[in-house]
């Protein structure tokens, strides 16, 4: 399996119940299997690098301190990926309550629950620069529920069932949900290419 | 282009694909999600992010364990503590307590009958043994449980029982002493 490659939720109820009685190994290991995927999702919300790194390892701390409470069974991903979400939302909020919102909103355009505008990535090589940054803006024009949709599924690397179960939603509003977010996206740009 | 080159589409999806425009930008969209999502996968937190979390999530488990190894009522704990001297003179004053109430019927001392062999005074410093008794326990019981909230937060029971042990040992004393002043000397019979 390449690094960083998630492995379903039903394999890490061992590794959730060894965290549970205080297993560093049972740690290092979700760790090192949701930190890739979960800073992604974060990096998509926020944008920030910095922000993102801070929440990622507030998540993972968090995780550890309610490793007890969490049901072996359902896995660390879809808690991490929640309170990761909170996290970003609420770094969100208080961006949009700040200072300098204003300033920010009038320079990009975006409403303060939008994503913050991303940093640099090196994710230019294969589908180009401009369509990288046409794909992101088109991600951050949809509203924050169908954006956080596609980041979970496309960046945090979740499946659509285990986005449902998150979610407490059947599988199959989430599905559709997803088509109509994506069909949101191509249409966006469509309208890009006809400009 | 980013569809054609995927290996998941089936043959005849790919021939759909080839003459549906709508479908084609649609499987686009998702291709150009995927690759941009795992492009940013490969990205990981920094160096000194990945062993500062690590040294704290070690550091966190730690304290966990150390709880955990410290159960706050083991058996063993209670043993321990039902076998010190303190709770054996709590135990043996109680008996005392008990005799002297076996040993007590109502009327029998107004009657004058001089077949018990309790005096009023006797009585008297029995039935204060028990209030006291009663109220140093209530007191004890009221402590023991601001403590066990004490140790709740820092998880010392050794603390909590040598305290819990000082109120015992005062209570006993307090009903030895009592009953000793009762005297005994045959004096004040009705």
């Amino acid at each position: 399996m390449k690094s960083g490659e998630r492995q379903p939720a039903e394999d890490e109820s061992d590794l959730v119940r060894r965290l549970g009685v205080g297993d560093a190994a049972g740690f290092d290991a979700l760790f090192e299997k949701h930190r890739r995927g979960l800073f992604a999702y974060v990096r998509g919300l926020v944008g920030d690098y910095g922000v993102a790194e801070e929440i990622v390892q507030d998540c993972f701390l968090e995780l550890v301190r309610n490793g007890r409470r969490i049901r072996p069974e359902q896995g660390a991903g879809g808690w991490l990926y929640r309170v990761a979400r909170n996290r970003a939302i609420d770094v969100l909020r208080a961006q949009a309550l700040g200072p300098d919102a204003a300033t920010r909103e009038s320079q990009d355009g975006t409403e303060g629950e939008c994503l913050a505008a991303p940093g640099p990535s090196p994710d230019q090589d294969a589908i180009g620069r401009e369509s990288a940054a046409d794909v992101r803006r088109a991600l951050e024009m949809l509203p924050q529920k169908e954006r956080d949709l596609l980041l979970l599924r496309y960046f945090g690397d979740l499946k659509f069932n285990e986005i449902a179960r998150m979610r407490k939603r059947p599988l199959g509003t989430v599905l559709w949900q997803a088509t109509r977010s994506l069909e949101k996206i191509r249409l966006l740009l469509m309208d890009k290419d006809k400009a | 282009m980013l569809v054609d080159g995927d290996s998941r589409l089936t043959p005849g999806l790919r021939d759909h694909l080839a003459g549906c425009t709508g479908c084609r930008q649609l499987a686009e969209t998702v291709a150009s999600l995927d690759q941009l999502g795992g492009q940013q996968r490969r990205m990981d937190l920094s160096p000194d992010t990945i062993s500062q979390t690590r040294l704290l999530a070690a550091s966190l488990l730690a304290g966990q364990r150390a709880t955990v190894d410290r159960p706050v009522f083991s058996p063993v704990s209670i043993l321990r503590f039902l076998s010190q001297p303190a709770f054996t003179a709590l135990a043996a004053a109680s008996i005392l307590v008990a005799v002297g109430l076996l040993a007590w019927r109502p009327g029998s001392a107004a009657s004058g009958n001089e077949t018990t062999s309790m005096t009023a005074r006797e009585i008297a410093a029995i039935e204060s043994g028990i209030g006291q008794l009663a109220g140093s326990l209530d007191s004890s019981l009221k402590g023991f449980r601001e403590r066990y909230r004490e140790i709740e937060s820092i998880g010392t029971v050794e603390a909590m029982g040598a305290s819990l042990k000082a109120d015992i040992v005062s209570c006993s004393m307090d009903i030895r002493v009592e009953l000793s002043n009762s005297g005994g000397d045959g004096d004040d019979r009705t």
